[in-house]
């Protein structure tokens, strides 16, 4: 395959260099499209002939509305509040000379290695019926299982993405501009209005839209904090696995998948559009706004609250992985943690092998996709860039449904396998390793490699030798995020989980479904921890430069 | 403000006046007790190499940075304390920072908007610095439509609209191609006569600043060299660095002794300010199109000809002189000559006396 590749890639016969993409088209084609229309084709049957039946029913269930209703209600609710905590932390972060903005920006992405179902473990900890805070601290009995609930911890987790978004637009804007307006006489709070706050609407409007889709395909907070209320994802999983309901299961994940892809829709116009108005970057250095001495004050309010709430959040994990029963007895223990490595060993250990091979898979084939939509001359290359950035707009559910129906008969008898599981991890990341392999490429001088071609090296030797050194980096970066995302990965996989492919994220699922808290905890901070490492390298390599720029940018392709 | 406007009324041609600056950013030092008098409705032009300090001392005028010690004065009132929105003054920046988000209209307005300026005077304004700058009908063209020239334009207007009591200018025309920076030089030069303004405008290029300014202010390692005409500061540099730093100049080796020295075997009568012997090591200093070369050589110095260049309309030689140890090159430029000399002639050096500048080593 490698030989016909070098062929195909120097372009003497023009067939040949249609193998590697024709290679990606088929397997993209069996491991998106194919999954996606199967759920769709399941959704239009009943007992095997293809009928309305399925949508009929669902719009005559009296509460399908309703859940559609919440489900927006709740994924518009928590993109607004996160854009705007993500907004107020990114300008106090980067744009104010306030104390502790380390602190804070660090608060702000430790939920990035903290699943969302976690976090609601932590709110039950501290907010539930016995909990830290609401009874022990305040003696109070609050019912937290409703919708607010969903709404903070969503927030909270979500928050993250909105600042990382914010963030990389505003470090981007030149300071010279802010300084042209003060000159003609605009205050400092004018500043920000007039200038700052508009050069940031592409990150905002990318913000709002990415967390809405991501709010809208996350269950595991609903169904830990939703109590009687649920959404569309949550009550898929509720069909599937409480009823065993696969065609209705099917039917709701088809609404969410279009209500994801309208949203999605948007977010690519947008990006279109807002690229064309980029102000020239001069690399001036960041000049910081000067507030009024009240707005500070509320600014540093908010975010002090927001993160103490999430180290709270963490602390409280950590609390009752190590004592003996988190909101009575605070004594020490190592029980469970240690009947969590034994019990969770082999997730641990699978966690481990499937998120390394995602990791590795992803980082070379989204360099090498990334090479040949940029650099190869072909037709439905449009399609193929198209296809291999769909699964970032799947749901997870919907992705797993899909994976469950597709692959349950021969040839493609994979239902129970390994191979099923690392499959869908794989496709999830794929966007991400495309979206970093072609910021990557976009970056490099293609000057580079026209010398080296002009100096006899053909496109593989100058691939391996020329392109492949320079992303080094960037590279490893990527492979990390596809890691920490697979370790956190819940949705996607839970309905393909056998006995033997057990992975952590469902351990803790299902330890926290049984109300198994302590173990649930012990089992949270090995995940956690295995992703810390993983955010740690990216830390490292990005503190050494190299790959600083676009990561912030290739981090918004993480997978719901 | 009695006390300023006694101040002011005390001394009107001076427009802006910098006392004392001194500025660092961390340990190092971009100015050293910097004092200028910049006068009114005079085009300044702070010209020095990258690092001297002229870009550091533009923004402290403009109130973009604060000096760390010193005082800067606006028509006599004392502005060093003074925001940037509170100064009146226009600037124009490097790379134009135009607002992208808005177009050619709407950036021109927005020092007007700043001002609440009714609306019906807004537009007459824009359109009227529109045609100033030779941008009218552009009003609702996008800013990143526009080429680098007419960006440059809008920039202009928009720091003028303001009416602002002086205009800043960062390295204006650095990111145009040559052509368009001559043509931009003389469109600036001729709204500064037309509107009368006071401008200061840094640059590091020098045959810029001869075109379009007034007063020349040579700055290096942040200090002043010297101040002068154009010409001036090109036929009568004060330091070697002024020599060095503004069009080409020989520096050529000369032995001195109490009251002449010898220069290429010649000898010259020292100048008064170099007779006492405090300055006991000097160099020579000849602009190239200062030294004439003559077919015969027999009584004068000589040198051998090493190459030979046209630049359109003049030639320059790059000379070696015969019988100077250690052998060096000098340049020789010759305007529209009526003998061109080829390589590996012999030539005759003629040298006038007043054309020598010395400097101390």
């Amino acid at each position: 395959m490698m030989k016909a590749g070098v062929a195909g890639l120097t372009g003497r016969f023009k067939w040949q260099k249609y193998i590697l993409p024709v290679l990606f088209f088929i397997l993209l084609v069996i491991f998106v499209i194919y999954p996606t229309a199967t759920v769709f084709e399941n959704s239009l049957k009943v007992n095997g002939n293809f009928s309305l039946g399925n949508y009929i029913d669902m719009f005559a269930r009296p509460n399908f509305f309703k859940i559609l209703w919440q489900s927006f209600l709740v994924a518009a609710l928590v993109a607004a509040l996160s854009t705007v905590l993500g907004l107020i932390i990114a300008v106090v972060v980067l744009k104010t000379t306030l104390p502790l903005r380390r602190l804070f920006s660090f608060a702000t992405v430790v939920p990035l290695i903290v699943p969302g179902f976690v976090a609601s473990l932590a709110f039950i900890y501290l907010f539930g019926r016995n909990g830290l805070i609401s009874y022990q601290l305040l003696g109070i009995n609050l019912n937290i299982y409703n919708w607010p609930s969903v709404v903070v911890v969503q927030c909270m987790d979500f928050t993250a993405m909105a600042f990382l978004l914010i963030s990389a637009v505003l470090i981007s804007i030149d300071s010279q501009v802010e300084d042209a307006a003060r000159d003609l006489g605009a205050s400092e709070w004018e500043v920000f209005q007039t200038i700052t706050l508009p050069l940031l609407k592409p990150g905002i409007i990318a913000a709002v839209i990415l967390v809405f889709m991501r709010s809208m395909a996350s269950f595991g907070t609903v169904i830990f904090l939703g109590g009687p209320f649920s959404t569309l994802a949550s009550a898929s999983y509720t069909q599937l696995i409480g009823a065993y309901n696969i065609e209705t299961a099917a039917t709701f994940n088809a609404v969410l998948m279009i209500i994801c892809a309208v949203a999605f829709w948007f977010y690519v116009r947008a990006q279109a559009t807002s690229s064309r108005i980029r102000a020239p970057f001069t690399g001036a250095t960041r000049k910081p706004i000067n507030f009024s001495r009240p707005l500070k004050i509320l600014l540093m309010g908010v975010i002090s609250a927001f993160a103490i709430f999430i180290l709270m959040i963490l602390a409280s994990v950590f609390l009752a992985a190590f004592t003996r029963y988190i909101g009575t007895d605070y004594s020490f223990t190592f029980d469970h943690m240690n009947r969590a490595l034994q019990r969770g060993s082999a997730g641990m250990m699978n966690t481990l092998y499937f998120a390394s091979i995602t990791a590795v898979v992803v980082s070379i084939t989204g360099i090498i996709l990334a090479y040949i939509i940029t650099r190869i001359d072909f037709k439905g290359k449009g399609l193929l860039d198209l296809l291999a950035t769909m699964p970032f707009a799947i749901p997870g559910t919907f992705i797993g449904i899909g994976y469950i129906l597709a692959f349950n008969q021969p040839p493609l008898l994979l239902t129970g396998t390994w191979i099923i599981v690392m499959a869908v991890t794989i496709i999830r990341q794929v966007p991400l390793g495309l979206r970093a392999g072609a910021s990557v490429l976009s970056q490099q001088d293609r000057a580079i490699e026209d010398a080296s071609s002009s100096l006899g090296a053909n496109k593989i030797t100058t691939f391996i030798r020329i392109i492949l050194p320079m992303a080094g980096p960037a590279i490893l970066v990527t492979a990390l995020y596809a890691f920490v995302s697979t370790v956190q990965t819940l949705g996607a996989i839970i309905f393909l989980i056998t006995p033997g492919t057990k992975l952590l994220s469902v351990d803790v699922f299902e330890a926290v479904y049984k109300g198994e808290i302590s173990t649930a905890a012990a089992l949270s901070v090995i995940m956690l921890l295995l992703s810390a490492a993983g955010m740690l390298g990216i830390y490292f390599i990005q503190q050494r430069g190299k790959a600083a720029k676009w990561v912030q940018r290739a981090l918004l392709q993480r997978p719901m | 403000m009695g006390a300023e406007s006694i101040a002011a009324a005390a001394d009107v041609t001076t427009g802006i006046r910098l006392r004392n600056i001194s500025k660092s950013f961390g340990k190092t030092r971009v100015l050293e007790n910097f004092s200028l008098d910049i006068y009114q409705g005079e085009l300044c032009c702070l010209l020095g190499p990258s690092g001297c300090g002229k870009t550091t001392a533009l923004k402290i005028v403009d109130g973009l940075l604060e000096p760390d010690n010193g005082q800067v004065f606006l028509e006599g009132q004392d502005i060093t304390m003074l925001p940037p929105q509170k100064r009146e003054l226009g600037m124009v920046f490097q790379n134009y920072a135009l607002f992208p988000q808005m177009d050619v209209f709407e950036n021109i307005a927005y020092g007007l908007r700043r001002r609440k300026t009714p609306a019906s005077d807004i537009t007459n304004r824009v359109s009227q610095v529109l045609d100033i700058v030779r941008l009218a009908d552009y009003e609702r063209r996008r800013v990143y439509e526009l080429s680098g020239g007419q960006q440059q334009r809008v920039a202009l207007a928009r720091a003028l609209v303001i009416e602002p009591r002086a205009l800043l200018l960062d390295e204006p025309l650095s990111n145009l191609d040559a052509r368009l920076r001559a043509d931009m030089r003389q469109e600036i030069k001729r709204i500064q006569r037309h509107l009368g303004i006071t401008m200061v405008y840094v640059t590091h290029d020098q045959e810029e600043a001869m075109s379009i300014a007034d007063r020349i202010v040579v700055m290096n390692q942040g200090g002043i060299e010297q101040i002068g005409l154009p010409r001036e500061v090109y036929e009568d540099p004060k330091t070697r660095f002024v020599a060095d730093f503004i069009g080409r100049i020989n520096f050529i080796p000369v032995e001195r002794n109490s009251s002449s020295f010898r220069m290429f075997g010649n000898s010259y009568t020292l100048p008064g300010e170099f007779s006492d012997a405090g300055h006991a090591d000097v160099i020579g200093a000849v602009r190239p199109e200062r030294i004439s070369l003559t077919r015969d050589y027999a009584s004068i110095p000589s040198a051998v000809v090493r190459d030979v260049f046209f630049i359109g309309a003049a030639v320059r030689y790059r000379l070696e002189p015969v019988d100077v140890t250690p052998t060096m090159e000098i340049e020789a430029e010759a305007y529209i000559p009526e003998e061109v000399f080829e390589k590996g002639q012999r030539v005759g050096l003629v040298i006038e006396p007043a054309d020598i500048k010395l400097f101390p080593k």
